[in-house]
């Protein structure tokens, strides 16, 4: 990010910033839960192996 | 912090105000991430570090009252943190440098909440002596977006023989 527009985003309001940062958890979460479907997608047996009804009786 | 809900950073404020109200503490200051918030752009955090002087200064410092009057208030508890509408605080006992930070912590207003907050000297010369690489990080933005009292800094690190990492 170029200096000048860190320079814009540093001077807002702690209150602005503060709402940023919760959009910024939100949108990692929602990028980790995205990821762990894909990686279930594309490996299903990784989620059967870790799944109780896969366990050996 | 649930799906929908932002950082309930007001409630905690309010909460560490009103254990300054009951005795329970001396003072206290918005450290840590959230701190350095103020003053550089915003980035992702996951928890809130209240530091608080204790007004007990045995061994537990007051810690088990602090909980129990923030659990009195709905606040859960998760390993070492506290938590509150799901967002994690971290109440942490201030000793030397830390301390010193408190006593000198700026005045500020959240959402019409009165809270004190470290200055960048102290939250420069902290992440100086803690020493990882989120800590250098945080070193170089405020360094780069923050106004800084160089005098202070100085001092602070002179008086706590700390070094700045090199640029």
């Amino acid at each position: 990010m170029k200096s000048e527009m860190r320079d814009v985003l540093a001077r807002q309001s702690f209150e602005d910033k503060i709402r940023k940062v919760s959009q910024l958890i939100q949108l990692s979460r929602k990028m980790k839960a995205q990821r762990a479907r894909e990686d279930a997608r594309n490996d299903p047996q990784s989620i059967a192996a870790t799944s109780p009804k896969s366990s050996k009786k | 912090m649930s799906e929908e809900s932002s950082i309930p950073l007001a409630d905690v404020l309010r909460a560490a105000n009103e254990l300054v109200s009951a005795g329970l503490i001396e003072d206290y200051a918005l450290g840590g991430a959230l701190a350095a918030i103020y003053y550089v752009e915003p980035f992702t955090t996951y928890d809130a570090d209240i530091i608080f002087v204790t007004k007990d200064k045995t061994l537990s410092a007051g810690i088990p009252a602090i909980y129990s009057h923030l659990q009195s208030k709905g606040w859960r508890v998760e390993r070492e943190h506290l938590l509150v509408n799901d967002f994690p605080v971290q109440f942490l006992a201030a000793s030397g440098l830390t301390e010193e930070a408190v006593r000198d912590a700026k005045p500020i207003e959240y959402e019409g909440v009165p809270a004190r907050i470290f200055r960048p000297e102290y939250i420069i010369a902290i992440a100086a002596s803690v020493g990882r690489h989120k800590d250098l990080a945080r070193i170089e933005q405020l360094l780069e977006h923050a106004k800084i009292d160089k005098t202070l800094l100085d001092d602070i690190l002179q008086r706590y023989k700390l070094k700045l990492p090199k640029p």
